[in-house]
């Protein structure tokens, strides 16, 4: 009976080791998410103006737009997928994944070839196992903080096979912070940049003034050099909503263990009580047993 | 008066009303004072002047070093989108000279026209802080 009660003991014990594990990761995870999502925040603002800005300069009457703006049909489409390093961040990678894999699906369905280029090692893990795809290249997020050359290096990669045709049409997957509790898995057009509705009603009312503006060196010049700008802040902005997400959903998924753990701990805990209970109930059964039988003799 | 909108990736680093405003742009450098007429310009790297008031002396201007960007002046309202900029603060001489000496020997040591280009722009960034770095000491 005892070796029932050490058994048991051993295994609160082991639970609570887990416990505090998995507390502890949940505190890291969520100081992380608040720095993240302050970066996924600051810097919404500049991608903002930089889109208004060119939704401002494409309706200037006589303006060549940059071929990054122009659409044509689509034969090859890249996918850049953003995922994190590390796992044991709930259903984060797993989301990326199937929306990913709906993605594919849908351009074999039309005939589109896809080429991936995956950042984060769980992604780069998952593509190289697809199959039926062009896994292009792989890069890790390194550090929980992504830094601008994995950027630079991608776009300036990417931007040139677009520009040779090579590929139609660029995407990218990745998860959209919206709060602490809720991150949504989407799909986006980075290139090329489609001026959406949205832009182009701020214009209708503020294009006017823009129409008579100077343009140094010229307007031309002006888009090209924001153009490729707009696609980082872009890319840039999906990183980093995607690492503030990385973060809450580790925290929310380590909070859950945690809470598991506690739950286990009690339901162990009453079983030791009642292990130890009736171990001691039967041995006073016993010493009474005994001390009866000494008593008829 | 204008208003001033200083904006990189990292949020929104001015947002006030301003006198007049000095920028580096590949043009040239220029000023803008309230009343501008709407202009679209590509910012170079250089440093941007500001001054908040009629009465401030040059000496007194804040001063921000700019790697690059576009700036946009419309209803009296200037956004300047940096794609990088630095404190001067946090620019220190003797160390800017040494990572100058270093792009230069880097350039010196550079074979292909990529790298001669990432030394040229490493050159021309710390030209920029070096004069920042100058300016600060003879002001204070």
């Amino acid at each position: 009976m005892s070796a029932g009660v050490t058994s048991l003991k051993r295994r609160i014990g082991s639970v609570k080791n887990t416990r505090q594990i998995t507390k502890a990761m949940e505190l890291v995870a969520a100081s992380k998410m608040r720095r993240a999502q302050e970066f996924a925040i600051n810097s919404r603002p500049f991608k903002d103006e930089a889109r208004l800005l060119i939704g401002q300069l494409s309706s200037v009457s006589d303006v060549k737009l940059d071929s990054l703006f122009k659409t044509r049909p689509i034969k090859t489409e890249l996918l850049i997928v953003i995922s994190s390093d590390r796992g044991l961040a709930g259903a984060y990678n797993a989301n990326v994944f199937k929306s990913l894999v709906g993605v594919v699906q849908e351009n074999k369905s039309k005939k589109v070839s896809t080429k991936i280029v995956t950042i984060g090692r769980q992604a780069g893990q998952f593509v190289a196992k697809l199959g039926g795809v062009d896994h292009a290249s792989a890069h890790l997020m390194l550090g929980d903080h992504p830094s601008t050359d994995t950027v630079v290096t991608i776009l300036e990669e990417t931007i040139k096979k677009y520009l040779g045709d090579e590929i139609d049409s660029v995407k990218v997957v990745y998860t959209q912070f919206v709060s602490s509790i809720r991150q949504d898995v989407v799909a986006n057009t980075l290139i090329p940049y489609v001026i959406d509705p949205d832009d182009k009603k701020t214009e209708a009312k503020e294009m006017s003034p823009l129409e008579v503006a100077i343009f140094e060196p010229s307007v031309e010049a002006i888009i090209k050099s924001t153009a490729e700008r707009l696609i980082e802040a872009q890319l840039w902005q999906a990183l980093l909503e995607s690492v503030a997400s990385e973060h809450s959903m580790r925290m929310m998924a380590m909070k859950n263990a945690s809470d598991n753990a506690a739950d286990i701990i009690d339901d162990l805990t009453l079983e030791l009580n009642t292990a130890r209970q009736a171990a001691i109930t039967q041995e006073m059964a016993e010493i009474i047993g005994g001390a009866e039988a000494a008593v008829k003799v | 008066m204008i208003r001033l909108k200083l904006i990189t990736l990292n949020g929104i680093k001015i947002d006030r009303d301003v006198y007049e405003v000095m920028i580096p742009t590949t043009d040239g450098e220029i000023a803008v004072y309230g009343g501008h007429a709407p202009l679209v310009s590509v910012l170079a790297n250089g440093i941007i002047h500001i001054r908040d008031n009629k009465n401030i002396k040059d000496s007194g201007r804040e001063t921000i070093a700019a790697y690059g960007g576009t700036l946009k002046v419309l209803n009296n309202e200037l956004i300047i989108l940096a794609d990088e900029i630095e404190d001067p603060e946090h620019v220190k001489e003797e160390e800017v000279e040494k990572a100058l000496k270093r792009a230069h020997e880097l350039k010196k040591a550079a074979k292909d026209k990529v790298s001669i280009d990432k030394a040229q722009s490493l050159i021309d960034r710390h030209t920029v802080r070096l004069k920042i770095a100058g300016m600060k000491r003879r002001h204070h």
